[in-house]
């Protein structure tokens, strides 16, 4: 067995900037990065402008970061779980569906090394996406809010990081367990769902690694945080590679 | 020297038993062809060769190994990146087998002009046709100069000049490696393979080599042709009639056995002038595999 990986990371890499998955990625993280402080900054301006419209009188607090650092977690943790699933679906399911996961079992490769590379060309570009929509978001931020805690905020995205790689890893396991990204998608989107509502449970909610959302804001405020998420998020991932593992050195192509 | 040892491989699909206890043994430096027809297993077996399915029981080894790195496989559809070059898609596999950039770049070129896709090294693999994925599929088997290239019926899908193209391709890889090829068209075996094995019902009814084959299981006809299809109507009802076993081939033409045609010579020739049946051409043909497969699968039915 040879070292593979560097080449087997060159290919999921290439393939991601060829087939346009790391540049949609790039784009969305870099539109949430500027999005997120300007409509904060700017909420209450179009508030009023719509209670004028309406002979309504609105009474806003006054924004602040928190609001924009706020909106950039729920867009992430939202709208860009969603995109993550939808761009990780097909990694392994789309490969065996249209026949070429067999070039690579030909091959003196494992199973672990493709599941391996597969993850880590993932990481990398949520880490591409997230670096920029952090940049952008941190320059935009402390221009149009005092007070920013700039390094915290930096500290912050390192939660977000595991949040989306534990949708990423999800998503990408599931892909590994069946045959069609469909189904992966949609079984991938369940299981999240399934966390959010545990997470929005009191005790046990915890342990959801949904609940990593709220830490974000947490260590942007400063405050102290629970370990309880993140040893649910080290679980999911673990046993989803597991169980992908598992699954696809029992697999066997059908055409 | 036994290149390909397979002992009493088995497999089954739930209640389907695709493969029934197949033992077959194939010679360092053969084109072997694997024949049968659709569903008898040819693609069960060589999936299980190529490391791609496990047989539930039974043993293989490739030159007494059971090492990937020694197969080179071409699969009966082959799905390769259609977003990597056919230069990528080589490399990439060099990679992974572990050579050299140096020896990858040194034999990607030799089999870019072997398998005449040079031209077309720099495009996309999407764009390719049928005939093109199937000369990158023998260059990406053939890249790490395996002991053993597994090719599932390598030329089924393409059209008659493709199909000439690949056949030409495969019988110049006997110099460097072993090639074990399935195939149910009984013409391509014929024309490239030195071995031969037929498989029906997951179970391997013969095994030989093809011109001892041909010689042994094929039966040599004479094919008697005439100048107007009544004629070749009249001929067969009457040779029938005197109990000669005669099949119409053609709609001016009949053809009866050698070994019959010589027995009963004079009955034939008489019957012939007695009738003024007026011959065009009379005819050997050679035997053919296709004989000796409808010869073997009828029986096997029959049974």
């Amino acid at each position: 067995m040879h070292n593979n990986i560097g080449i087997l990371l060159w290919k999921e890499m290439t393939e991601g900037l060829r087939s346009y998955r790391i540049l949609i990625w790039v784009m969305v993280c870099l539109f949430f990065g500027i999005l997120s402080p300007l409509s904060a900054y700017y909420m209450p301006d179009i508030l009023a402008m719509i209670g004028s419209t309406q002979n309504i009188a609105l009474t806003l607090t006054e924004v602040t970061y928190r609001d924009a650092v706020d909106q950039y977690v729920k867009n992430f943790t939202q709208i860009g779980s969603i995109i993550m699933i939808f761009l990780a679906m097909g990694s392994v399911a789309g490969e065996k569906a249209d026949g070429s996961l067999q070039f690579l079992m030909v091959r003196p490769i494992s199973f672990h090394v493709i599941l391996f590379a597969k993850i880590i060309a993932l990481m990398a570009m949520v880490v591409l996406g997230i670096g920029i929509a952090a940049l952008v978001c941190a320059l935009y931020t402390q221009y149009l809010f005092p007070g920013f805690p700039l390094t915290l905020f930096i500290q912050s995205n390192l939660i977000l990081l595991l949040y989306l790689l534990v949708i990423g890893v999800m998503t990408t396991s599931l892909s590994a367990m069946v045959s069609r990204p469909v189904t992966a998608g949609l079984a991938s989107l369940g299981l999240w769902l399934v966390f959010s509502m545990l997470g929005s449970l009191g005790g046990a909610g915890w342990y959801s690694f949904t609940r990593l959302a709220s830490e974000i804001i947490q260590v942007v405020e400063g405050f102290p945080i629970s370990l309880k998420p993140f040893s649910s998020a080290i679980l999911v991932i673990l046993g989803s590679i597991e169980g992908a593992l598992c699954v696809l050195s029992r697999w066997e192509p059908s055409h | 020297m036994a290149m390909i040892e397979i002992n009493s491989i088995t497999k089954h699909y739930r209640t389907i038993e695709a493969l029934k206890g197949v033992s077959l043994c194939v010679q360092e430096g053969t084109i072997f062809g694997f024949l049968g027809p659709n569903g008898a297993g040819k693609t069960t077996l060589i999936r299980i060769l190529a490391h791609l399915i496990e047989p539930t029981s039974g043993s293989f080894s490739i030159d007494g190994k059971d090492l990937k790195q020694h197969i080179g496989y071409l699969a009966q559809q082959p799905a390769f990146y259609p977003w990597m070059t056919a230069r990528e898609l080589l490399r990439f596999s060099g990679k992974l087998y572990g050579l050299t950039s140096l020896e990858t770049e040194k034999r990607i070129h030799e089999l870019l002009s072997l398998c005449g896709i040079q031209a077309a090294a720099d495009r996309r693999v999407g764009t390719y046709s049928g005939g093109m994925i199937q000369r990158l599929g023998i260059a990406q088997a053939i890249l790490h100069k395996p002991k053993v290239v597994l090719l599932d019926e390598p030329a089924s899908a393409l059209d008659p000049i493709g199909r000439k193209e690949i056949l030409t391709l495969i019988s110049r890889l006997h110099e460097e490696t072993t090639v074990f090829m399935s195939s149910h068209i009984l013409e391509d075996i014929q024309r490239v393979c030195d071995e031969v094995a037929i498989i029906a019902d997951g179970s391997i009814v013969l095994q030989q080599d093809m011109d001892t084959l041909l010689r042994s299981h094929a039966q040599p006809l004479i094919s008697l042709e005439f100048d107007h299809p009544s004629d070749a109507l009249l001929c067969q009802t009457l040779l029938s009639k005197l109990s000669i076993e005669v099949a119409r081939e053609a709609h001016n033409r009949i053809v009866i056995a050698e070994t019959e045609y010589q027995n009963r010579y004079s009955q034939i020739m008489n019957t012939l002038n007695d009738h003024d049946l007026r011959l065009r051409s009379l005819n050997k043909q050679n035997a053919t595999l296709e004989d000796v497969f409808m010869h073997h699968i009828k029986e096997r039915s029959h049974a």
